[in-house]
């Protein structure tokens, strides 16, 4: 891969994989043992910074496709798809994590609870902004369509998230909110687990980008 | 052109091909009709969906009557013959948006009476309140709709796209107006929903705003 | 108690980044080919 001739990507790659394990090892070792919870409230470790740089990405997707329609320049196009890829796997990951959590700890998989909700609408607007890349016609068009959707659904998150929040106050809250009231320990390993999953997107986005910018380049030549 | 010539272009052309209008309030009343037959409850026990699906009526109605609203362009390639005047792009959204927003009221005008009948709708308790809502929340509609209904027109799977994009991105409308609803309703204090209202008027002014901000991006060719 | 649930997190996630890293390097296999075709 010649994404890897670049030796900056190659330690970014090095020092992410680094921290990856030693989280890992803080979480399987260090991390206090909570009663009753046990080894379903380490998921907490994995999920929540998840749900952190899920954000991240979908905040780079608005400024991304904002720039892209301001300027037209391509590459803002390509910092927005990276983005809302990376974005939306991380999303993928909370839907998926959010429910294995919930099981042994409230006994249910999915209770429609707030932020879990919030997120299954995130994911399924996203779907749509692929879904207008992949059927948009020609990239001249696709691209800004799919910018104008970018920054529609950035703009509606503050308003889904509040609306689902007071929708069914009566469901109980997702567990990772008593965290708060655990160990300094705890919290440590969590910002720990936090940075070390925004490098991880960085890496996934700072790839992503190398390779849209190479599909690019083909469309761009054939073209001509 | 001005905003009012371009409301008044769409209703004319709505008024003589009354396409619009016409299919949102047949699909309405059948869909009351498969609610009535699919939920065989008692009223006391369809009082409690009733505000959902009164809204997920309108949301359908909605989809169908905005994949008609640039039905004008499309056919006789009018698009091109409109952006090619001197009018400003984000007038055109809004012109759009104005008079979408008429025939969605129109078209409940007529739909409301059937919930009220069939289904047992009752607002007398705050019919006021009931009015601003709709009014409200078909704005909110109209505003999201146009949108996207202005990129599925040149689309493959316009149809498709648009209910697919809309659905998830009007959660929180559709959240808000049977969250009010019900409380209208059921005749409790109005007090709880101010903070529907809030979402409601925000998100309506805010989707206005990025679609008068983007439309260009979206009927440019 | 709940090792599996733990252990099922931790697959899921590394199971779907690596995935996904997969398909972009597929992404970039299919556009390197591209380039080479005269």
């Amino acid at each position: 891969m010649d994404y890897f001739n670049h030796k900056g990507n190659v330690a970014l790659a090095l020092v992410t994989l680094a921290l990856v394990l030693t989280g890992l090892w803080l979480i399987i070792f260090v991390a206090p043992l909570i009663p009753e919870q046990e080894w379903a409230q380490r998921i907490f470790y994995y999920h929540v910074p998840l749900a952190w740089n899920a954000f991240l990405g979908y905040m780079g997707v608005l400024a991304f496709s904002i720039a892209y329609l301001v300027t037209r320049k391509p590459k803002w196009d390509i910092y927005a798809l990276s983005a809302a890829e990376t974005g939306t796997v991380f999303c993928l990951l909370i839907l998926i994590t959010g429910p294995i959590w919930a099981k042994p700890i409230w006994g249910e998989a999915w209770t429609w609870e707030p932020r879990l909700t919030t997120t299954l609408i995130l994911f399924l607007v996203y779907v749509g902004y692929f879904m207008i890349r992949e059927f948009g016609g020609p990239y001249e068009r696709s691209s800004r369509y799919a910018a104008v959707l970018g920054i529609l659904a950035a703009v509606d998150i503050p308003l889904i998230y509040f609306a689902v929040d007071f929708w069914a106050p009566q469901v109980q809250s997702h567990p990772q909110r008593d965290m708060s009231a655990h160990s300094s320990t705890v919290l440590k390993i969590f910002l720990f687990s936090l940075f070390t999953f925004t490098l991880i997107l960085i890496n996934m986005y700072k790839y992503r980008v190398h390779v849209a910018t190479l599909e690019l380049k083909n469309l761009e030549e054939t073209h001509v | 052109m001005t905003l009012i010539h371009l409301v008044k272009k769409e209703l004319y052309h709505e008024i003589r091909a009354k396409e619009s209008i016409i299919s949102m309030v047949v699909f309405g009343t059948s869909v009351i009709l498969l609610f009535s037959f699919a939920f065989n409850a008692t009223p006391a026990e369809f009082a409690r969906f009733l505000p959902g699906l009164m809204w997920m009526t309108f949301l359908f109605i909605s989809i169908l009557g905005l994949l008609r609203s640039f039905s004008a362009e499309k056919e006789m390639d009018a698009y091109a013959a409109l952006l090619s005047s001197p009018v400003d792009r984000g007038s055109i959204y809004l012109g759009k948006l104005f008079a979408f927003w008429i025939f969605l009221l129109f078209a409940q005008l007529f739909i409301l009476p059937l919930f009220m009948l069939f289904l047992n709708l009752d607002i007398s308790a705050y019919p006021l309140m009931f009015v601003g809502l709709v009014m409200v929340t078909d704005w909110a509609i109209a505003a999201v709709g146009i949108m996207i209904s202005g990129m599925g027109l040149r689309t493959r799977m316009g149809e498709v796209l648009v209910p697919v994009l809309m659905f998830p991105l009007m959660s929180p409308v559709l959240i808000a107006a049977t969250k009010v609803t019900h409380t209208i309703v059921s005749g409790q204090n109005l007090s709880g929903t101010n903070f529907w209202m809030m979402i409601l008027f925000t998100f309506a002014v805010v989707f206005s705003a990025t679609g008068y901000l983007t439309f260009g991006a979206i009927s440019e060719e | 108690m709940f090792k599996g649930y733990f252990i099922a997190v931790i697959v899921a996630v590394w199971g779907v980044l690596l995935s996904y890293l997969g398909i972009v390097r597929t992404k970039e296999n299919k556009a390197r080919r591209k380039r080479e075709k005269p």
